[in-house]
């Protein structure tokens, strides 16, 4: 695993504006000041394809195009395949894990979640940092 | 078509006409000419077996259709029966009111604990800027204490999830309800008087319970300038 950059830019994804402050607020703690929003998939993908990232974290639920489209499209798109996606949602069946999986999500995180299993799924991801 | 095949009504018909010519045969085997009181004979003979075999039939379909009759009567009561009952529901009042009302105040809760929550994120937020300012070791505290802050924030995202779930089986139930609306239609007013939304008390309340509505939903309350201003008072 490559030394994590701390000036990557990060891409956060989700329809609720206050879940974007939240995930931005914890991002700067641990280090992360360059951070991104969009509220939905479309205009995440946008942003995307305009700038490289180091990171995406997504939620699930939205509409037009969901976390998992997002996250099969950028997988899909030979800029984005190997790009670091983590999803980060309420959908809390098997089935969920398991599609997300095989669409080539990096890493899942439950909603509710905490600072502490933010921190140890990108870890898992990037190593120590 | 074999004779095995062919249908009950048909069979019996020709059964009786076999009869018929057989009983012509023997008539003309015994007697070697016809008469005219052989032919008198025959013809009543013929006469009354068609008779017989009419009367026969007339009663049994009177019998099936006194049954089919009874049937039918039967079932236009029990239909009368469920529009009555569906109309009790008051399927009008549903989709004009109880579902819309449940549907805003459920928005409404969204709206309000989004900013809320907005506002409890812009406060910690700034109580982390000042912990830079203390020194170390009160100010990681601080900081832990703010990440518990963002941490417990996440319940707005989970609550407007389940309430979006809510919302909609609310408008799934508002569309069956739509359907019975079409179905029955007119039909519906027929058996129930047409209900003014304005003056119809929630669960029949009377006196001063009327006027217990909690909160009310954006643009419909009165502000407190409003309220003093009603109370008359310089506070």
């Amino acid at each position: 695993m490559a030394a994590i950059d701390m000036d990557m830019p990060i891409l956060v994804v989700d329809d609720y504006k206050t879940m974007l402050r939240i995930l931005n607020n914890l991002l700067k703690q641990l280090g992360f000041k360059n951070v991104d929003e969009a509220m939905d998939g479309g205009n995440a993908l946008q942003k995307l394809r305009a700038k490289p990232y180091g990171l995406v974290i997504s939620d699930w639920n939205m509409e037009p195009m969901s976390g998992l489209d997002l996250l099969k499209e950028v997988r899909a798109d030979q800029q984005l395949s190997k790009l670091p996606f983590i999803m980060i949602t309420a959908e809390s069946k098997t089935e969920n894990v398991v599609a997300a999986k095989e669409a080539g999500v990096t890493n899942y995180i439950v909603k509710p979640f905490n600072a502490a299993t933010l921190k140890q799924k990108m870890t898992a991801v990037f190593g120590d940092f | 078509m074999p004779e095995q095949q062919k249908p009950a009504g048909r069979a019996d018909e020709e059964a009786l006409l076999q009869d018929v010519e057989a009983r012509l045969r023997r008539m003309l085997a015994a007697k070697g000419e016809i008469g005219q009181e052989h032919l008198r004979q025959l013809a009543q003979e013929i006469k009354a077996t068609l008779v017989g075999e009419l009367t026969s039939l007339v009663g049994e379909l009177s019998s099936v259709t006194r049954e089919l009759h009874g049937q039918i009567t039967s079932l236009s009561g029990t239909i009368h029966d469920a529009k009555t009952q569906i109309a009790a529901l008051r399927p009008d009042e549903i989709h004009a009111r109880h579902v819309p009302d449940a549907t805003d105040e459920l928005e409404a809760v969204v709206g309000a604990t989004e900013q809320a929550t907005e506002t409890i994120l812009e406060a910690a937020e700034k109580i982390e800027e000042v912990s830079g300012e203390l020194e170390s070791e009160t100010g990681e505290r601080v900081v832990e204490q703010v990440t518990r802050i963002y941490e417990a924030c996440n319940f707005q995202d989970i609550t407007g999830q389940r309430i979006a779930k809510a919302i909609g089986a609310l408008q799934d139930i508002e569309g069956k309800v739509d359907g019975l609306l079409r179905i029955f239609g007119d039909r519906l007013a027929v058996d129930c008087a047409p209900v003014d939304l304005e003056e119809v008390a929630e669960d029949g309340r009377a006196g001063d319970r009327k006027l217990m509505n909690g909160p009310q939903l954006p643009g419909a309350a009165i502000d407190q300038a409003a309220v003093d201003a009603l109370l008359g008072g310089d506070d």
